[in-house]
Parts: C-alpha cells; sequence; structure tokens
C-alpha cells in the first residue's frame, strides 16, 4: 500500500507560551467496520484505524481510541497548550498495527 | 411414527423458541439500548451515577447522511493539575455497535474539546460521559434524526 500522507494543520505556527494551539488532521483510511458483506456475500474483514495521539515535543497532549463508528478517512480536530517548542506529531495506528505517522512543528516564545 | 414425532418435536422447538423471543421483548426494560453502549458505559463510570452537567455535545438535529455525522464534544474544565478531564466516552445507543470513541485528555490539552465525524446507523441517541481526575462522572446525550443511515451494503 502506498504510504498514506495526512494533511495537519495548526491554527498557527508560532505561539505565546499559554496559548491554546487548535490542530486539525485528516487522514485517508476505508475505516471498514467488519460488519459489511462483499458483493458475493462474503464478510469484509474489519480494518480501522483503532488508535490516535498526538505529542508535542515528546510529551502526550491528546490521545484517542476509536470504534467502528467513526467515519471513513478520519477527521480529528482538538487543541493543546503551547508550553514548549518542538515538533508535533500524530500518530494513527491500524488494527493490523502499521501507523500512518505526520509532523507538524511550533514555535513557543 | 417417527416422522410425526420428530415433526412435534421441532414445532415444540420453535415454540420454545417464539416465546424467549417475545418474552425476552417484553421484559426487557422500554430505555435498554439494542446494543452495548449501556455496558460500556457503567464500565468507564464503574457505576457511578453521572450527573447531567458541564458536558456539551454539538451534532446537527437532522443528518442527512449517517456515513459521516460531524461531532464536537467540548467539557468545562479549568483543565489545571488540580483539576481536569481525563478522559470522555462516546457511545450511540442504536448503531450495531455502542462505541464510538474513547478521548484521553490531560492538562496539556489546554481545553477538553474535541471534533470529528461519526456514523449513525439510525435515528438514535448519542452520549458523552466525561471523567474528571478525581473520578467524577458528568454527561449528556442528544439525539439525531438520520436520513440514510451510516451502515452501508
Amino acid at each position: 500500500m502506498a504510504e498514506i500522507k495526512p494533511r495537519i494543520k495548526l491554527d498557527k505556527k508560532q505561539a505565546s507560551k499559554g496559548d491554546i494551539v487548535e490542530v486539525k488532521a485528516l487522514v485517508s483510511h476505508v475505516m471498514e467496520t467488519g460488519l459489511r458483506k462483499d458483493a458475493n456475500g462474503n464478510p469484509i474483514p474489519r480494518k480501522i484505524l483503532n488508535n490516535f495521539t498526538c505529542t508535542v515535543n515528546g510529551k502526550q497532549v491528546f490521545s484517542a481510541d476509536f470504534e467502528t463508528a467513526i467515519s471513513a478517512n478520519p477527521y480529528i480536530q482538538f487543541k493543546f497548550r503551547a508550553e514548549e517548542s518542538g515538533p508535533v506529531v500524530l500518530t494513527w495506528t491500524d488494527d493490523d498495527g502499521t501507523r500512518i505517522v505526520g509532523q507538524e512543528s511550533i514555535t513557543v516564545t | 411414527m417417527p416422522f410425526a414425532l420428530h415433526r412435534r418435536g421441532l414445532l415444540k422447538v420453535a415454540l420454545g423458541a417464539a416465546a424467549a423471543v417475545t418474552s425476552g421483548g417484553v421484559c426487557a426494560p422500554a430505555f435498554a439500548a439494542k446494543n452495548d453502549a449501556e455496558d460500556l458505559i457503567k464500565r468507564f463510570t464503574g457505576g457511578r451515577d453521572a450527573v447531567e452537567a458541564r458536558v456539551r455535545l454539538d451534532l446537527p438535529e437532522i443528518a442527512e447522511n449517517g456515513n459521516t455525522v460531524p461531532m464536537t464534544v467540548s467539557v468545562e474544565s479549568p483543565m489545571t493539575e488540580e483539576s481536569y478531564v481525563s478522559d470522555v466516552l462516546v457511545v450511540a445507543d442504536g448503531n450495531p455497535r455502542g462505541g464510538v470513541a474513547t478521548f484521553h485528555f490531560s492538562p496539556a490539552s489546554g481545553v477538553a474539546e474535541v471534533n470529528t465525524r461519526i456514523r449513525l446507523a439510525e435515528t438514535e441517541n448519542v452520549i458523552a460521559i466525561a471523567r474528571m481526575n478525581d473520578g467524577s462522572v458528568f454527561r449528556t446525550s442528544k439525539q439525531v434524526k438520520v436520513t440514510i443511515g451510516g451502515c452501508g451494503g
């Protein structure tokens, strides 16, 4: 499978210490529920991104466990408090263990 | 005649099964969810009663497409080391499976607010439950009318 590149947007790249930064992220994924059947009536196996985490400069600021009720091409929007400059790393984990990783950065002054 | 006996036996089994189904339907409490949503809530709250406060759930009144329903969950909290929202569970009582997502926050989150898009199979209630760092739980729920269900196939 071609490597999936998530789309990530921070509402500000530079922030003062204590500012609230908003993150929006979209990733391409079927989020197959495992409840559907194909044209021949065979069940289509479940394949979803079941976990999402966001770290800022190595510290976790937000995470989520997804179930099958999360739409295909999952979109997530959340916030964090700017404390220190560094990479903002977003990681999605697939049922099969593979990971989709995206990165942005924040400068805190 | 062995054949007749067999048929009668079958009939008995069938009647028994039908009775079981009917009584189950009648005895089940009216508010019982169709899926495991209530169990998930119980496990999440540890049996504590959730107070109807502090949690806000933004969902459309009517969702034309149940495949992708925008949802915002936010919880009032100072989000300091002393007092913050640690987890938020979202369930839907009419989906084939009750769980939607669990969000984990920390004081570093700054604000306990998250937006995502969810699947809703039919007109049903979405319930959000927040657990604070001190273990107290708060909840809210909202009904969404779904025109086209989001189950695919």
